[in-house]
């Protein structure tokens, strides 16, 4: 068994294809018409073949859970990089907004920000 | 670095627009009973929901025209009323824009499939591969 799909609901699928892939540097992957939503996924360019789809949050349920963490102020997924301040600042300087900035938290280093599509997302790095 | 507090005004504002709905409630006003100044206002919540509040309050109205549309048999225009527009044309032109289809199309073709109308994951996995093949197989049999 191997973890090669993840998801994170959106507010909006074709927003959140441009905040991923234009701001956050993914590729799109799957990008199949279904009714009136899209079978929509990215993947890393670093040859992680891991894929990430993009759900609507048109469930109600989706939709109340994703807003409940947001509020909390609670991360619904962490993607790993090598140089947190470097991409820290990268991301700052294209407007992302964080809620925290890189901070030493022992094994890792993690800062989280705002992906403009209902979710806070963290990024971390590995410490030594 | 955006705050706790900010973060949760920012949710109260886009709370405050999805319950006025149909209602004319002023960008100010909403700005006002979060205690933002209507300049950071508007680039805060851009900066964190990806849209301005007037971007976000339209969709509302598209996604409430969408519900009334399949739930209930009003016309095309009550509806257009009802969920804040003024002008048929206007609405017509944002809906079709937004959701590739007119809303009359829109409400024909949900109301004669058994579509399903808050997918999951897995829904739009399955409703995917079946395209692909469906695609997939017209392309052989053309060959």
């Amino acid at each position: 068994m191997k973890i090669k799909l993840s998801g994170i609901y959106v507010d909006d699928q074709q927003k959140a294809l441009d905040f991923y892939t234009k701001i956050l540097g993914f590729k799109k992957s799957q990008d199949i018409p279904v009714g009136e939503f899209r079978w929509l996924s990215v993947v890393s360019p670093e040859g992680n073949d891991t894929e990430l789809s993009l759900e609507p949050n048109v469930n109600p349920i989706a939709k109340t859970y994703q807003e409940g963490l947001f509020e909390q102020g609670i991360p619904c997924n962490a993607f790993e990089v090598d140089d947190l301040e470097a991409e820290f600042k990268r991301l700052s300087d294209l407007g992302v907004k964080f809620t925290t900035e890189p901070t030493n938290a022992g094994d890792v280093s993690l800062a989280v920000f705002v992906d403009t599509c209902g979710n806070l997302i963290q990024i971390y790095q590995h410490n030594g | 670095m955006l705050t706790k507090n900010q973060l949760i005004r920012l949710c109260s504002a886009r709370d405050q627009l999805r319950r006025a709905g149909d209602e004319e409630v002023s960008i100010d006003e909403v700005a006002r009973s979060v205690a933002i100044s209507r300049f950071h206002f508007v680039r805060q919540f851009k900066a964190v929901f990806g849209e301005t509040p007037v971007q976000f309050r339209t969709r509302m109205r598209l996604e409430h025209a969408k519900h009334l549309l399949i739930h209930s048999d009003d016309s095309i225009t009550d509806i257009c009323m009802a969920v804040g527009f003024s002008s048929l044309g206007s609405f017509s032109a944002l809906f079709s824009k937004r959701f590739g289809r007119s809303p009359s199309v829109y409400r024909e073709e949900l109301k004669s499939s058994d579509e399903e109308l808050a997918p999951d994951c897995m829904t739009l996995m399955r409703g995917g591969w079946e395209r692909e093949s469906q695609i997939s197989r017209s392309t052989t049999a053309s060959e």
